[in-house]
């Protein structure tokens, strides 16, 4: 059970944007797709979650073709958490995160659910505050939040789920960037697949077992990040000179200024 | 913190359950208020007695044949313009919208007034076969073709863009509000009466007859909306989010356009342009009891109808013998509170 | 209001209650209670004397001054139903034009009696109208006098007026908005009665009521101005009638040649229609080309 994508091409408002995308996502581990932007890493993450149709190559989710799914069965197998979302009422972050309780839990578990999700994301405190009030960076992690309630509500199933993030740790100050990466990282250990773009090459290297390097809608590498994470593999695809060196086990990477 | 939250009662569904449980008694309670009282003197409590031993007189008829058709009239044209506006609210993701302010009562309008004027020219088939609901019929028309160009024009690159949204509405209000302009103009004496009657607004029904269809034609696609409580609430994250969420937004999306269609187009055919109810009832509901579309939709349809009934009740009885229009009443009570309603909110006191 | 209308609902029943014991009266054992809507149909109840039987009108019905009196059941184009029956008539007698539609159909499901009397814009169609009246109020005789009366009057004017050869022309103003004049063409009420009294309508290109520019109105230079007194008591009389901007250039109002009439008595076709026609040609004509034939007709 994985999400294979198969010569896939496809793009947005009539722009190609990805080429002959061939890859495959394991459950159980996490796969960080970066690379410069406009890389196309938004539109391969909406590919694989069955955002939008592709108009060459197929998108398949455990066997199934993606966009042949049901959305309430689709809900089921994938989450999405995405950078923000948008509210011209004032929903308290309860209510919000209680959107992304599925609709088959009872009305008697759904409170437990969300209490749940409100405390794996340290929310609890932001439980009764109305959205509108709340910064950029308080609005991500109240998405995440709702995007572990609904993992939480299929908890129950058998077959493999993912999990996709989509510049989770944008807005966010260190503390709640290592939160959810860890949390990432937990579901992952959970059976999961977990796919997260990152900008920050250094959170991929550490948070990542695999990277999908993007550059002109192409994957230019794969491979974990011993073999990615290399100064002539980034500095040709984002064009800057950088130094990578190690550091307490991991990969890091700096771009070098001046001259 | 609104009523909801400081009901005693654990559970959302069971907050839910007593606050439309509530609203609908106070129906009830608003119908058989509105019952009570007309042009024409009646004690009720004897009517109903009457009625029900079969020893019908003149109070009997007036009540069973002019007023309690009026009021029921009154609750279904209320829910449907509550429960719509709910809905468009949502939908459009802007609290100001209502369905007088994107064109579908003006579409209606000038479906209904064509048919006044031209339909025995253009189609006196159609006319002489549809007879009595070829107006409200052509007014559903008018609504749905005011909504779906609305729509369409509002999409940019599948999302909803609010400002284009407003603007497409203004135009076609425009362009449908002209058209009825020229319809009055080549309008003869007798039509134009018929018209004019139509445009002010008026609970007016004669007998059940018609009745039967009305009630279908609007509480099917309110009943349906309803129950679409939880989708609209993921729906207002966002088209893209909402999807991920398990809606099927396409669908969702068009309910509520066909449902609003349907319903406002049937109530207005057959009222005349009624405005107001649609846009302040969803406020007042959000205002008890928060924004979930759960309560919020239900509610609004609940509370549309209480407010109608009372609005006509005041129409009908304020300047005995005349019959107010009731957009008058609407305009001359709601406008003020709203007003009130806005500032409360502005001040915090609210 | 409730007090007031009871007694006077007293006081109708029993004049009622007297007019059943008077000889060709209703035999009817239950009282007749009449609801009149249209100015002229309640007009000619008076005129035929049967005023006793109205239990209320509608707020069209102005004359004689004791209509203005009755119970007001609404405009005529506009009826409350449970106005109507609150008043409980066993008969309404509408001017055709009178609604709304779904009002009517609901009296009618309710079983009231409902009849409907022709409009007229003729001599002959009042005629019609006065017999059809008195047919259903019982006053047979009475009908047949005024119709008389009334033919004479119309008989002896329409000769006055036929000598007449010069035939001036006439603008009607039913009302002023934005600048531009909304008024009356063929087949209007309007038309009836300016022919009847040997004049002419400015424009007859059109049907009913329209609007018609400033510039038209120039053009079309009328030699007279006419509207009814309702509507120039709004605008501010007469004078500042011919004042106004739309007006103010045609010879007609520089002349002062306005003329405003009672809106019932000019187009309600009813009894004194002879009577409007009398007040108007003597306006148009000159008081030497049409004397004073006879004097108004009154009730009873």
């Amino acid at each position: 059970m994985t999400i294979s994508l198969r010569q896939v091409c496809a793009g947005l408002s009539g722009k190609r944007v990805l080429h002959d995308i061939d890859l495959t996502i394991l459950p159980g581990q996490v796969t960080a797709l970066v690379g410069p932007n406009g890389a196309g890493k938004s539109t391969l993450l909406g590919a694989m979650a069955g955002d939008l149709a592709v108009e060459r190559g197929d998108v398949a989710l455990n066997g199934r073709n993606i966009r042949s799914i049901m959305p309430r069965e689709r809900a089921l197998l994938r989450t999405v958490m995405r950078q923000s979302f948008d509210i011209s009422f004032a929903f308290r972050v309860r209510d919000i995160v209680e959107m992304g309780v599925l609709d088959h839990v009872p009305e008697r578990q759904r409170p437990f659910l969300v209490d749940r999700a409100l405390q794996e994301t340290d929310m609890t405190a932001f439980r009764d505050r109305p959205v509108t009030r709340l910064s950029g960076g308080e609005r991500q992690r109240v998405s995440f939040a709702r995007a572990v309630a609904q993992i939480r509500s299929s908890d129950h199933l058998d077959c493999a789920r993912y999990l996709f993030l989509d510049e989770p740790t944008a807005s966010l100050d260190m503390a709640y960037q290592a939160l959810i990466l860890n949390q990432a990282r937990s579901f992952a250990e959970q059976g999961l697949g977990v796919v997260v773009v990152l900008h920050d090459l250094n959170l991929a290297s550490a948070v990542a077992d695999r990277i999908l390097l993007l550059g002109g809608g192409r994957v230019l590498a794969d491979g974990g990040p011993a073999e990615v994470v290399r100064e002539d593999v980034l500095g040709s695809v984002f064009g800057a000179p950088v130094s990578v060196f190690d550091s307490g086990g991991r990969r890091h990477v700096a771009v070098r200024l001046g001259g | 913190m609104s009523i909801a939250e400081r009901l005693p009662v654990r559970s959302g569904a069971g907050k839910r359950a007593v606050l439309l449980g509530s609203l609908f008694a106070l129906m009830i309670v608003a119908g058989m208020t509105a019952l009570s009282f007309g042009a024409y003197p009646v004690n009720l409590a004897q009517v109903i007695h009457s009625l029900l031993t079969g020893d019908v007189d003149r109070a009997g008829l007036v009540i069973a044949q002019v007023r309690l058709p009026r009021i029921v009239f009154g609750l279904l044209v209320g829910a449907a313009l509550g429960g719509s506006g709910a809905a468009l609210q949502v939908m459009f993701r802007n609290p100001l919208a209502d369905p007088g302010l994107i064109g579908i009562s003006s579409g209606a309008a000038f479906g209904a007034v064509a048919t006044i004027v031209v339909g025995g020219a253009l189609a006196p088939g159609f006319m002489a076969w549809a007879s009595y609901y070829a107006v409200p019929a052509m007014a559903f028309v008018g609504a749905t073709a005011a909504t779906v160009l609305i729509v369409a024009i509002g999409q940019v690159n599948g999302r909803v863009d609010v400002a284009l949204m407003l603007l497409a509405g203004i135009a076609i209000n425009a362009i449908a509000q002209s058209g009825v302009g020229a319809m009055m103009f080549i309008a003869d004496d007798q039509q134009l009466r018929t018209l004019t009657f139509w445009t002010l607004g008026s609970l007016a029904i004669a007998g059940w007859d018609a009745l039967p269809v009305i009630a279908c034609a609007i509480l099917l696609p309110v009943g349906l909306l309803a129950v679409k409580g939880a989708s609209l609430n993921r729906l207002l994250l966002g088209d893209v989010e909402a999807a991920h969420l398990g809606v099927d937004v396409r669908r969702l999306k068009r309910l509520v356009v066909l449902s609003v269609a349907l319903s406002v187009g049937t109530a207005v055919s057959f009222a005349g342009a009624i405005g107001f109810v649609g846009l302040v009832v969803p406020h007042l509901l959000r205002l008890l009891a928060g924004p979930d579309n759960r309560i919020v939709v239900p509610g609004s349809i609940l509370g549309g109808a209480v407010v109608m009934v009372l609005a006509d009740l005041v129409a009908r009885t304020v300047a005995i013998p005349e019959d107010i229009p009731i957009g008058l009443v609407l305009g001359a009570v709601g406008g003020p509170f709203f007003l009130w309603l806005l500032l409360a909110r502005k001040w915090r006191v609210l | 209001m409730d007090i007031d209308r009871f007694s006077r609902r007293g006081v109708l029943a029993g004049l009622a209650a007297t007019a059943a014991l008077l000889p060709g009266a209703s035999m009817a054992v239950q009282q007749t209670r009449i609801v009149s809507v249209g100015g002229s149909i309640t007009e000619t109840i008076y005129f035929l004397g049967r005023q006793n039987l109205l239990v209320g009108s509608d707020t069209t019905s102005s004359y004689p001054d004791a209509a203005k009196e009755l119970p007001k059941v609404g405009y005529m184009r506009n009826l409350s139903v449970e106005g109507v029956l609150s008043l409980e008539p066993t008969m309404l007698l509408l001017e055709e034009g009178s609604g709304p539609p779904v009002a009517l159909d609901s009296l009618r499901s309710v079983g009231l009696r409902i009849e409907q009397i022709a409009d007229a814009m003729t001599i002959q169609g009042v005629l019609d109208k006065i017999q059809h009246v008195a047919a259903l109020v019982d006053a047979g005789p009475e009908g047949e006098a005024l119709a008389r009366s009334v033919r004479l009057r119309a008989q002896a004017i329409g000769k006055t007026v036929g000598r007449v050869k010069r035939r001036p022309t006439v603008l009607f103003l039913f009302d002023v908005k934005d600048g531009a004049l909304l008024t009356a063409g063929r087949n209007t009420a309007v038309e009836a009665i300016v022919g009847l009294s040997g004049g002419k309508l400015v424009f007859d290109e059109f049907e009913g009521f329209r609007p018609v520019t400033a510039e038209a109105v120039q053009h079309a230079d009328p030699d007279f101005i006419l509207l009814m007194r309702h509507v120039s008591d709004r605008l501010g009389g007469a004078e500042a009638v011919a004042g106004l901007p739309v007006l103010s250039h045609l010879r007609a109002a520089r002349d002062q040649r306005v003329v405003d009439v009672d809106g019932l008595l000019l187009l309600g076709f009813g009894p004194r229609t002879p009577d409007a026609v009398q007040t108007l040609a003597r306006r148009l004509h000159g008081e030497e080309a049409v004397p004073a034939l006879f004097e108004p007709l009154l009730p009873g």
